[in-house]
């Protein structure tokens, strides 16, 4: 494999040649399995060495001709992905829907010295195959080139420049990654259910109680562990063409979200985490199923790294307005955690008492908004919006605000998505595809009744 | 708040009466039968006074007539310069804001039943899951000529993720 600036752009390439080998281990695995089932009884070496000799030449003759037809060929505009021995299959992927490219390495590949690289495009179906493509398997140093050719293509720069340059803004140190996951209630929790059963089951004499509790336990140390070792050595960093997200301790996953993919962000903490100041960070990518920013860091950390992908955002400043007061009735306890505000850039909200949320979504990437009353809200003269947003597990909700101003923040949420892409093409001006916005002459007749900064009702 | 949308009082469309009575013929043709059926069950275990069971679901039934006529009234729709506003509930009350721009797809479906009555169902899909943008009973021609419409005008608007 050559290096991708060498090459004509319309050449095709091939996987790696150990591709068939990784993906039917599996298969291997089964059939050597079942072989050894049925001749348990009577072992006869000439059974094996005939089943042998007949499936290890048909296996390797389709794995051959499987990798032989599967080929790639990157050009200016597309990636296309030829596959198929019989059925032909031509996917071509055009670059500027790129959402993210991601190079990922289960465990068996990363003995290998292997890579897959996934490209996600921001289809309606999330974690669907069919909305982007992948590439399994590629040397991790071709998967590093190719993503460097991708990035770089998509972004409108030069395909030969390499890899670009990055610059680490975060790391989690594995030690704060174990104190946060004992600071989460989830393990002791289920420690102090255990113990309840148990002690029972040592007074009396009984193990039943150990039967039913070992799968428990065995649950909570794997949800732990696999929190560990997914935010083992969890690194942010930044480059030209965009935010390198990587970590993983047994699956290495290094993904890179380009600039201005950023849907929704969401800064959580558990309630013991409020002791050292630590939050989680979980953004929404179109397409991306991979939503986790930062597994924990402390708060000042996070804002920073929001910050800088929110250029011109500064959270501190945005005025965060509580709901009326007689909103304490339906949320008595919560009511002081409420809170919704925005500036010209971002809509932002926090809830939750225990589990304290901090929602950000940029007024661009708002897709729809409603307003919903609920009966008692009817009666209190409340209601709720909703700001809909692409992917991932964040959701936008200005809980109990009053009517009035709630279908305030919605029309004034409409005017800005109106005028956004005037306004704010901060983000987005690499992009060379989008049709120029719209220069129609409207009236504005909603710009002088939704300033930004609405009140309460008045 | 009509005058916060700057919507005039003409240009919210309801639904199409048909729709109204579509769901009252379901109704009827479900209540009736459930009616004989009480009817029956109480005369046999309570002599000629069981007869009165059979007013449980007739009430059901009206009361389930006039939610009908309820629910379809609160449904509106209004095409503003840039965006779409639906309206629709009774007991939760829910505005939904859709900017042209952001629609994704403009889904007409009518089934066996509603294409006898001539009504069909318009649903909007942005790039967000959770938005849930459905009118439900339109005549075929206005639902057309609001797909067409719709679509025209994400194109001229569109905005990338």
């Amino acid at each position: 494999m050559t290096s991708a600036g060498s090459e004509p752009a319309d050449e095709y390439h091939h996987l790696h040649p150990l591709t068939p080998l990784l993906r039917g281990w599996l298969l291997v695995g089964a059939v050597a399995a079942s072989v050894l089932r049925n001749f348990v009884e009577e072992i006869s070496a000439r059974g094996v060495l005939i089943t042998l000799l007949l499936l290890l030449p048909t296996a390797s003759a389709y794995g051959y001709c499987a990798w032989r037809f599967t080929r790639y060929r990157v050009n200016a505009e597309s990636i296309r992905l030829e596959t198929g021995l019989l059925f032909k299959r031509f996917r071509d992927v055009r670059l500027d829907r790129i959402q993210a490219v991601e190079i990922a390495q289960p465990l068996l590949a990363r003995a290998a010295g292997l890579a897959v690289l996934r490209l996600d495009l921001g289809g309606a179906h999330d974690g669907d195959e069919e909305s982007g493509t992948s590439l399994s398997y590629l040397s991790l140093e071709r998967a590093r080139t190719l993503r460097a050719e991708l990035l770089a293509r998509a972004a409108g720069v030069a395909p030969d420049i390499g890899e670009a340059p990055e610059r680490p803004l975060t790391v989690v140190p594995p030690g704060r990654l174990a104190a946060s996951i004992a600071l989460s209630p989830a393990p002791w929790l289920a420690l102090a259910a255990a113990f309840v059963l148990i002690t029972p089951a040592l007074l009396t004499g009984t193990f039943a109680g150990f039967v039913a509790v070992t799968p428990a336990l065995v649950g909570v140390w794997r949800t732990s562990f696999r929190r560990f070792a997914s935010g083992y050595h969890f690194t942010v960093s930044e480059s030209p063409d965009g935010l390198r997200v990587r970590g993983g301790l047994l699956n290495r996953a290094h993904h890179t979200v380009p600039h201005g993919r950023v849907q929704a962000i969401r800064l959580r903490s558990s309630p013991l985490w409020r002791w050292p100041g630590w939050v989680e960070v979980q953004i929404n990518v179109a397409g991306e199923a991979r939503s986790m920013l930062l597994p924990v860091a402390p708060r000042a950390q996070a804002v920073a790294l929001i910050e800088r992908l929110l250029p011109k955002v500064d959270l501190g400043a945005v005025a965060m307005l509580p709901p009326p007061g007689r909103a304490r009735l339906l949320a008595p306890l919560r009511w002081h955690h409420i809170r919704c505000g925005a500036d010209d850039q971002v809509f932002v909200t926090q809830s939750g008492r225990l589990w304290q949320r901090t929602e950000i979504v940029p007024h661009l990437k708002v897709q729809s908004i409603q307003v919903v009353q609920q009966p008692l809200h009817r009666v209190l003269r409340l209601a709720d919006v909703h700001l809909d947003c692409t992917g991932g597990p964040v959701r936008i909700r200005a809980g109990l605000r009053d009517v009035q101003e709630a279908y305030r923040i919605a029309a004034g949420q409409a005017e800005r998505s109106r005028l956004g892409p005037h306004a704010t093409l901060t983000a987005r001006t690499d992009r060379s595809d989008d049709p120029p916005p719209a220069q129609t002459e409207y009236d504005s007749p909603l710009a002088a009744v939704c300033a930004p900064e609405y009140g309460p009702a008045g | 708040m009509p005058d916060l949308w700057r919507v005039p009082p003409q240009a919210w469309r309801g639904l199409s009466p048909q729709l109204r009575r579509l769901r009252r013929l379901l109704l009827a043709a479900g209540a009736l039968p459930a009616a004989a059926l009480a009817a029956l069950v109480g005369s046999t275990f309570l002599g000629p006074p069981g007869l009165l069971v059979a007013f449980a679901p007739l009430g059901a039934a009206v009361w389930a007539w006039h939610a009908i006529g309820r629910a379809w009234d609160a449904w509106r729709y209004a095409e503003r310069d840039d965006d779409l506003l639906v309206q629709h509930g009774v007991l939760v009350r829910r505005l939904a804001v859709v900017p042209y721009g952001r629609m994704q797809l403009v889904d007409v479906t009518a089934g066996p039943l509603a294409r006898r009555f001539g009504v069909a169902q318009v649903r909007l899909h942005t790039a967000a899951a959770t938005t849930d943008v459905v009118i439900p009973g339109l005549a075929p021609d206005e639902a057309a000529r609001l797909r067409d419409a719709l679509a025209e005008r994400g194109r001229d608007r569109a905005v990338g993720l």
